[in-house]
C-alpha cells in the first residue's frame, strides 16, 4: 500500500522530471516551511481504497444510532469510531512510516530527516482524516445529529486520526519496522480503547467503598480519547454525569469542554511529533 | 295591683331586652354583609366576621394578620401587598378566609423549610380560599409564597410565585384535604413541600427551576398528583414516607446533575404513577424501597437511566425488612435513554410486561404490535452504574459499546436478567432529517478532491532542477 507508493516515487517516471521538494512537499507542506513529503503521503493514503472503507462501516453506524436523541448518537459514533478509525490508521500508516527501505532512499534527499518524517505523518493523518471525517459526518447525517454537533463530531475525529497517525509514526521511528511498529500501535489501540475502560469500571466497583473519585476522573482525563467522549458528553449535556466523580469532571473541563479537550489532544499530538521526530532524526536509517 | 305592675314592667324590660338582642343580631348580620374599601397607605381596617375588604389599586403597606373567621380579602387590579420585608406579608388565623387577586411583595427573607416568611401563611385557617393571587416578580423573588399549617380543607386556585431561591413555594404541615390547583412557582428551594396532608391534591401545576426538590411529598397517605410539571430543578421530585400516592399525567424532565433524578420514591408503598413523562433527567424514577410501585403508560425518554432501582444504605436495612421494592411496568415506552432500566437492589421484584423499547429489536411478523420475541431490558454497564453511578460517565465508550453490542447478542452475559416476555412494537421513532449534516459531509469530501488534484503536468518550461 503506502510503502510501495512511498518508496516507488522518486524512481517513477514523473520524479524525475520534478525536483524531489517539489513532488513531496505541495503548498501545505510549502506553507510549513518546506517540510517534506507531506503531500506525497497525503495522496497515497487517500488514493488508497482501503482508506475509504470507513465510509460503508460508519454509515451502518448511523443506521444502528439512527432513532435515538441526537446527543446519544454522536456521542455512540464518537465510540465506534474510536474502534474501528484507529486500527485503519495504523494499519494503512504505519507501514508506510517504517519502511526502513523507504527511508534509506528519501533519507539522504531531505535536510532534515526528522521533520520530513514528521511531514509524512502528517501527511498520513491529512490523507485518512479526510475519508474519516466524511465517513463519520454520513454516519452523523443518517442519525438525524444537527450541523454543529455533526461538525464538532467531525473534528473530534480528525483529532482521533491526528492523533493515532502520530503515535504510529513514533513507533515507526522507534523501530522501522512495519510489523513490529503495526503489533505495538495496534497493542495501544486494544489498552486505550478497549481494554482502559472496563479496567476502570473494575476499579470503581471494587474501590467504591473508598475515595476514589479523583482516581477515576483523572484517569478518565489522562486518555485522550476519554477525554474527547467525555467532552463530547459534557459539551452536548447528556445526562450521564452522576457521582462525585462526574462533579469533577464537569469542574475541571469547565465551561468550554470541547476546547480544553482539543488542546489536550493537540497537546499529546504536538508530544508525540516531537518525539517521533527527534528519535527518527537520530537513528540510524 | 303593684303585684300587677310590677309583672308588666318585667314584661317590658323583657321585650326591651329581646328587642335590644335583635337590634345586636341584626347589627351583627349588617356587620357581615360590610364592604370595606382600603386605599393605599391606609392600615388594615377593624373588620368583623364577614367582612369583605376591597383593597384599591396602589401599593397596601402590610404586614397584615386577619383572624376573623370569613373575612374576604378582595385585591383590585393593581393592588399590592407590601409586607416590608419583615415576616410573613399576610397571615390568615381564621376559618373560612377567601382572598383573591392579590399581588404579595417585600416578604422577609427567612426560607426555613418548615417555617419561612412566606407571602401567605395560613394557620388554623381551616376551609380558607385564595384564588388568583401572586407572590413576588421576576427578579424579585420571595422567600416563600406559601405556608399553610394545621388547617383542613385548604383550597390555592392560581397561585403564581417566583421565588428567590432561599426556601420553598409552598410548604404545608398537617393540611389534610389540601387543594392547590393552577399554581405556578418559579426558582424556588423546593417547589412544594408538602408534609402530613392526607388526601392533598396538586392539580395542574407547574414547577420550574427549582434549587432543589420540584415537588417533594413527606408522610402524606392518598395523594394525587395530576398534571403536574416540574421542570429544569437542581434535584427533581421525591415522594417518601407515605402511601398510596398516586400521579397521573405528571411531567418530570430537564433534571440533570450528579445526584439528579426526575421522580424518587422512597420508602412509600403503594405508588401508582399513570402516563407520566420522564424526559432528559440523569435519572428517570430512582425507586428505593418502594413497595407496590406501579408505572404504566410512561413515556420515559432521553434519560441518562430510564428508571434505578436501589436498596436502602445498609444501615437502614434493619429498620423495616418488608420494603423491598416491587415494581411494575407496563404499557410503557422507553426510547433514547443511555441505560433504560438499571438495578441495584436484590431483593425488588421487578415485572415488565408490553412496554416498548427502542432497543428491542423490531421482529414483528405477525404485525400484531406485540414483537415476536422477549426483551432483555439493561445492560451491565448499566447495572454496574446503578450500584456505582459514577462509571456511567464510561457510557458510551468504545469498549462499552462494543460490550453492549456483544451483550445485546448473548444476553446471558448481563449482569443480572429484567425480561420483558411482551414488548410491543413503535418506541423508535425516525430520525430528524439533517440535510445541512448532509451538506457539512461535502466539506471533507472536497477536501480529499483538493488534495487529490493534479498538481504537477508535463508543463513545458518546468525545469528538473534546482530544488
Amino acid at each position: 500500500m503506502g510503502s510501495r507508493a512511498l518508496s516507488g516515487a522518486p524512481a517513477g517516471a514523473r520524479a524525475e522530471r520534478l525536483p524531489i521538494t517539489d513532488v513531496a512537499v505541495g503548498r501545505v507542506g510549502r506553507a510549513l516551511g518546506g517540510l517534506p513529503l507531506w503531500r506525497l503521503m497525503e495522496r497515497t493514503l487517500l488514493r488508497d481504497p482501503w482508506s475509504w472503507s470507513l465510509l460503508p462501516v460508519m454509515a451502518a453506524v448511523g443506521v444502528g444510532f439512527a432513532g435515538r436523541t441526537p446527543e446519544v448518537a454522536l456521542v455512540s459514533i464518537f465510540g465506534v469510531a474510536q474502534l474501528v478509525v484507529p486500527p485503519l490508521v495504523l494499519a494503512l500508516s504505519v507501514p508506510a512510516l517504517a519502511a526502513r527501505g523507504v527511508w534509506a532512499l528519501w533519507g539522504p534527499a531531505v535536510a532534515r530527516p526528522g521533520a520530513a518524517f514528521v511531514a509524512a505523518a502528517l501527511g498520513a493523518a491529512s490523507g485518512l482524516a479526510w475519508p474519516a471525517t466524511l465517513a463519520t459526518l454520513i454516519a452523523a447525517a443518517i442519525a438525524g445529529v444537527t450541523p454543529m454537533h455533526a461538525l464538532a463530531l467531525g473534528a473530534a475525529v480528525a483529532l482521533t486520526t491526528l492523533l493515532w497517525s502520530l503515535v504510529g509514526a513514533l513507533l515507526a521511528a522507534l523501530t522501522l519496522h512495519p510489523a513490529r511498529a503495526l503489533a505495538g500501535g495496534l497493542a495501544l489501540w486494544a489498552l486505550g480503547a478497549i481494554v482502559y475502560e472496563p479496567a476502570l469500571v473494575a476499579f470503581a466497583v471494587f474501590a467504591s467503598d473508598r475515595p476514589f473519585e479523583p482516581v477515576l476522573a483523572l484517569a478518565l482525563l489522562a486518555n485522550p480519547a476519554e477525554l474527547g467522549r467525555v467532552a463530547l458528553v459534557r459539551a452536548l449535556d447528556v445526562p450521564v454525569f452522576a457521582g462525585p466523580t462526574g462533579v469533577l469532571v464537569a469542574h475541571w473541563l469547565g465551561a468550554a469542554p470541547l476546547a480544553v479537550a482539543t488542546a489536550a489532544t493537540l497537546t499529546w499530538s504536538a508530544l508525540l511529533a516531537l518525539a517521533a521526530g527527534l528519535v527518527f532524526g537520530r537513528r540510524e536509517r | 295591683m303593684r303585684r300587677r305592675a310590677a309583672s308588666r314592667s318585667a314584661g317590658t324590660a323583657a321585650r326591651v331586652f329581646v328587642s335590644l338582642l335583635v337590634l345586636a343580631g341584626a347589627a351583627a348580620a349588617g356587620a357581615e354583609a360590610a364592604t370595606l374599601r382600603v386605599l393605599p397607605g391606609e392600615p388594615l381596617p377593624t373588620h368583623a366576621v364577614g367582612d369583605e375588604l376591597v383593597l384599591t389599586a396602589g401599593r397596601h403597606t402590610g404586614p397584615w394578620q386577619i383572624d376573623v373567621p370569613d373575612v374576604t380579602l378582595r385585591a383590585e387590579p393593581g393592588a399590592t401587598l407590601d409586607g416590608g420585608g419583615v415576616g410573613s406579608a399576610l397571615t390568615l388565623a381564621a376559618p373560612g378566609i377567601r382572598v383573591v387577586g392579590l399581588h404579595v411583595v417585600g416578604v422577609g427573607p427567612d426560607g426555613d423549610l418548615y417555617a419561612p416568611d412566606a407571602a401567605f401563611r395560613l394557620e388554623h385557617c381551616h376551609g380558607c380560599r385564595l384564588e388568583g393571587v401572586r407572590a413576588g416578580a421576576p427578579g424579585d423573588g420571595v422567600s416563600a409564597a406559601l405556608w399553610i399549617e394545621a388547617s383542613d380543607d385548604v383550597r390555592v386556585v392560581g397561585l403564581h410565585a417566583f421565588g428567590s431561591g432561599v426556601g420553598p413555594g409552598a410548604t404545608t404541615f398537617e393540611a389534610p384535604d389540601l387543594v392547590l390547583e393552577r399554581v405556578r412557582l418559579e426558582g424556588f428551594l423546593d417547589g412544594m413541600y408538602l408534609e402530613r396532608s392526607d388526601g392533598l391534591r396538586v392539580l395542574d401545576a407547574v414547577l420550574l427551576g427549582s434549587v432543589r426538590y420540584g415537588v417533594h411529598l413527606m408522610f402524606n397517605r392518598g395523594a394525587l398528583l395530576e398534571r403536574v410539571r416540574a421542570a429544569d430543578g437542581g434535584v427533581g421530585s421525591a415522594v417518601m414516607y407515605g402511601r398510596g400516592t398516586e400521579l397521573r399525567e405528571v411531567v418530570f424532565e430537564g433534571h440533570t446533575g450528579p445526584m439528579a433524578f426526575g421522580l424518587l420514591v422512597q420508602e412509600e408503598r403503594d405508588v401508582r404513577i399513570e402516563g407520566a413523562t420522564l424526559r432528559g433527567n440523569t435519572i428517570g424514577l430512582l425507586a428505593v424501597a418502594a413497595p407496590g410501585l406501579v408505572l404504566t403508560g410512561a413515556d420515559v425518554d432521553a434519560n441518562g437511566f430510564g428508571a434505578v432501582l436501589q436498596r436502602l444504605p445498609a444501615a437502614f436495612d434493619a429498620r423495616d425488612a418488608d420494603l423491598d421494592t416491587t415494581l411494575s411496568i407496563e404499557a410503557s415506552r422507553f426510547r433514547r435513554n443511555a441505560f433504560d432500566l438499571a438495578l441495584d437492589d436484590d431483593g425488588a421484584d421487578v415485572a415488565l410486561r408490553g412496554n416498548a423499547y427502542d432497543r428491542a429489536p423490531p421482529l414483528d411478523l405477525d404485525g400484531d404490535g406485540t414483537l415476536d420475541a422477549p426483551f432483555v431490558v439493561g445492560t451491565s454497564l448499566g447495572a454496574l452504574a446503578a450500584r456505582v453511578p459514577d462509571v456511567s460517565l464510561l457510557a458510551f465508550g468504545p469498549a462499552m459499546v462494543l460490550w453492549e453490542a456483544f451483550e445485546s447478542r448473548v444476553p446471558g452475559v448481563r449482569f443480572g436478567l429484567l425480561v420483558d416476555p411482551s414488548p410491543r412494537a413503535g418506541a423508535s421513532e425516525p430520525s430528524e432529517r439533517a440535510t445541512l449534516t448532509w451538506l457539512l459531509a461535502l466539506l471533507p469530501a472536497a477536501g480529499a478532491a483538493w488534495a487529490l488534484r493534479p498538481t504537477w503536468a508535463p508543463a513545458a518550461g518546468r525545469g528538473e532542477g534546482g530544488a
